[in-house]
């Protein structure tokens, strides 16, 4: 009896080993014919809560990571002597130069947290502007071109940001976005010309939101922005919408910016509209009396913006418009270095009144983006 | 004698036992915790994994809107980078793709998910914890990604 | 010598490097004649009919006097698929799918049957991989075919492929 046993297990043994070594072998794999209708009717397993996208259909790509250069071309600058001049007084200008622009502007935007039920985004910028400008006159005696002068090491921007899109449920949603940014006549780099922290500007902006459906996300908000050459508290609107035909929509966030989207197909866009960009730039160094000088610069930017898929998520997009100054004036924050609201009813005085006409500008870029 | 004879027999039967049954339980029992039917954080789809060969693929096997409003059809990936495979029915549509079970990090990883609204395929990587997967697309590297919550559902017992 | 020497090894160098880049400027037909199997009863809609292939291309191209390292690519050329009277009134699309255990699922080929007992489908203009899908041990092709209403039977394909071995000869 014992020895029978023994066989037994030792045969069973060999029989579970070859099973074994065979039981991963899938042979002709049989599915099982489905009746798709019974899909309709089931039960959940787990428990989950349906949260808003932050998308809606047909958006433009987000992107990732983007490399673009642009120039814009001769805008005539006219400037004032330093002085102290209302808001709209009338000036007496000098007639400049032409001025054109053109720089390499680097924008990365990477998710740190990308779930549906949260989202956080952390970005950085680069923006230069080097000046060319007609030949400047070499008279020192003269302050006329003072201004030119001290524009000759161009105007950065570099910028630190972060986005959080909070979904409330499945319709409503908070979007907070901060940026803190480093705007001035500096280059990168040098101990005696280089950026300062304390005079490093912070923007931000919170929106509470609803998202109906799949084509239409708008909202209303507040913030606290240099878009418009110099600190400025503004309701804003935000408005993203697609047409049920899926051939046309809008890309708004107002005050700032509000386009129309048409879309050729899911690899080409036209985006048509406006943009207003802008900071306070710091003047290192200059010539001048004070030495806390501000140039509030900022402009509005009408285009034509067409972007296209190269391949796989590597997108191209090039804009062409014309720029539209909105400020080029210059504060003395005087020596307590400390900047103030002006807003829109402020009646503090310039320390230059400048004039930037209008210029034409081009747009060239590279993208990694996410559909 | 005897004893030890029928004492070593037991042993042997009883490993015999396990390891027979063991090789009844797939190698990668772990890996087939994903097959079966799943749904999307936005509800809008449901979709069924399976297993073909040593690889599992997800197919969408109910849409929440199965007729595309400017065409009043069933709908199709009509987003598709190729022309030729625009009229495919989205209902069938195999929306995961190659994926090979990792024991060790204990993660399906080496597939693509496809999303049919844009035309966008991404490289893709899942976990599971207890019945939701957490479905990560990306572009290149993880950290340019989002990960997406699916929840699994089962049918409804016909009465 | 030691110019002589330099001027081979800049030879080889250029030779390898060009054998990297070669365009194939011979071709050689491949078939694969199958029948994909939807194991009924079949219902309305989307059915999965598959096969499991044991590609002996690597015995073709060694009779054929192609060596792998010749081959430039290889693609699919066309691909039809045959059905019985009744199942052509019943099938709406055929959408078929190669791969492999260690290459990725591609989309090859697609067609609405409209009525038609032999179908030719359109083939994919993206194709990536069919080389290695073919090479590999086991390789599967897969049909989703949607269907008008519920079959109780069987649903048979009888599909041909048609693969084009683009290769360069020296």
């Amino acid at each position: 009896m014992t020895l029978n046993l023994k066989r037994l297990a030792v045969a069973l043994s060999f029989i579970s080993f070859t099973t074994a070594s065979f039981s991963q072998i899938d042979s002709t794999y049989v599915e099982e014919e489905e009746d798709y209708s019974m899909y309709d009717d089931v039960e959940d397993v787990g428990a989950i809560t349906t949260y808003c996208s932050p998308k809606i259909f047909d958006l433009s790509p987000n992107r990732f990571l983007s490399i673009g250069y642009d120039v814009a071309g001769n805008g005539a600058l006219e400037a004032s002597t330093e002085g102290a001049y209302k808001p709209d007084a009338a000036v007496t200008r000098n007639n400049n130069s032409d001025l054109s622009y053109h720089g390499l502007r680097i924008n990365a935007n990477i998710p740190v947290i990308s779930e549906s039920k949260f989202v956080w985004q952390v970005g950085a910028g680069f923006n230069q502007s080097r000046i060319t400008t007609d030949e400047i006159p070499n008279s020192n005696a003269s302050n006329r071109y003072a201004l030119l002068r001290e524009l000759n090491a161009g105007l950065t921007n570099i910028n630190l940001n972060t986005t959080l899109f909070k979904p409330l449920g499945e319709k409503n949603f908070l979007i907070l976005q901060l940026l803190a940014e480093q705007a001035g006549n500096y280059t990168l780099g040098s101990s005696t010309d280089g950026p300062s922290l304390e005079n490093t500007k912070y923007s931000g902006t919170a929106i509470w939101g609803k998202r109906p459906h799949d084509r239409l996300q708008w909202g209303i908000g507040l913030s606290r922005t240099y878009r418009a050459g110099e600190l400025n508290y503004i309701p804003v609107v935000m408005c993203n919408f697609t047409a049920e035909n899926r051939k046309w929509g809008t890309e708004i966030l107002f005050p700032a910016k509000a386009f129309y989207r048409r879309k050729m197909n899911a690899r080409n866009i036209l985006l048509a509209g406006y943009e207003l960009e802008g900071s306070s730039y710091r003047l290192y160094n200059t010539s001048f009396t004070s030495q806390n000088l501000e140039l509030r610069r900022s402009e509005i930017r009408l285009r034509l913006d067409y972007q296209k898929q190269i391949k796989g998520f590597v997108w191209a997009g090039i804009q062409a418009g014309a720029i539209l100054n909105y400020s080029y004036n210059i504060d003395d924050l005087d020596t307590e270095n400390k900047d103030f609201y002006r807003g829109f009813f402020g009646d503090q005085t310039y320390a230059f009144s400048n004039t930037l006409g209008p210029m034409p500008y081009v747009n060239v870029s590279v993208s990694l983006v996410s559909k | 004698m005897k004893k030890s004879i029928t004492l070593m027999g037991a042993i042997a039967l009883l490993f015999a036992i396990s390891s027979f049954t063991s090789s009844l339980v797939s190698v990668n029992a772990g890996g087939d915790d994903i097959i079966g039917l799943w749904e999307p954080s936005n509800g809008k789809a449901r979709v069924k994994i399976e297993k073909i060969g040593s690889k599992y693929y997800g197919k969408i096997v109910w849409l929440r809107e199965p007729i595309d409003p400017t065409t009043q059809k069933p709908k199709v990936d009509k987003n598709n980078e190729d022309a030729k495979m625009r009229n495919v029915p989205l209902r069938g549509y195999r929306l995961l793709k190659d994926f090979v079970y990792d024991e060790e990090s204990k993660e399906w990883s080496g597939g693509t998910i496809y999303d049919p609204e844009s035309g966008s395929l991404y490289s893709c990587v899942i976990t599971m914890k207890n019945d939701v997967l957490n479905i990560r697309g990306y572009v290149g590297v993880k950290a340019l990604g989002r990960t997406d919550t699916w929840k699994r559902i089962k049918l409804k017992k016909k009465k | 010598m030691k110019l002589l020497q330099s001027i081979a090894l800049c030879f080889i160098l250029v030779s390898m490097t060009t054998s990297c880049f070669q365009e194939a400027n011979n071709s050689k037909e491949f078939i694969i004649n199958t029948v994909l199997v939807g194991s009924g009863p079949l219902f309305e809609g989307s059915n999965t009919c598959q096969v499991e292939i044991s590609s002996n291309i690597a015995d073709y191209i060694k009779e054929n006097n192609i060596t792998t390292e010749e081959i430039v690519d290889v693609t699919l050329a066309s691909a039809s698929v045959t059905l019985d009277s009744s199942s052509s009134k019943l099938v709406e699309s055929i959408n078929l799918q190669v791969f492999s255990d260690n290459f990725p699922m591609q989309n090859v080929a697609f067609a609405n049957v409209d009525g038609n007992e032999k179908v030719n489908l359109e083939v994919a203009d993206v194709q990536e991989q069919l080389k290695d899908i073919l090479f590999d041990d086991k390789s599967y092709i897969i049909a989703d075919a949607t269907i008008f209403e519920d079959l109780d039977d069987d649903l048979n394909l009888n599909t041909e492929l048609v693969f084009s071995i683009n290769y360069h000869k020296q």
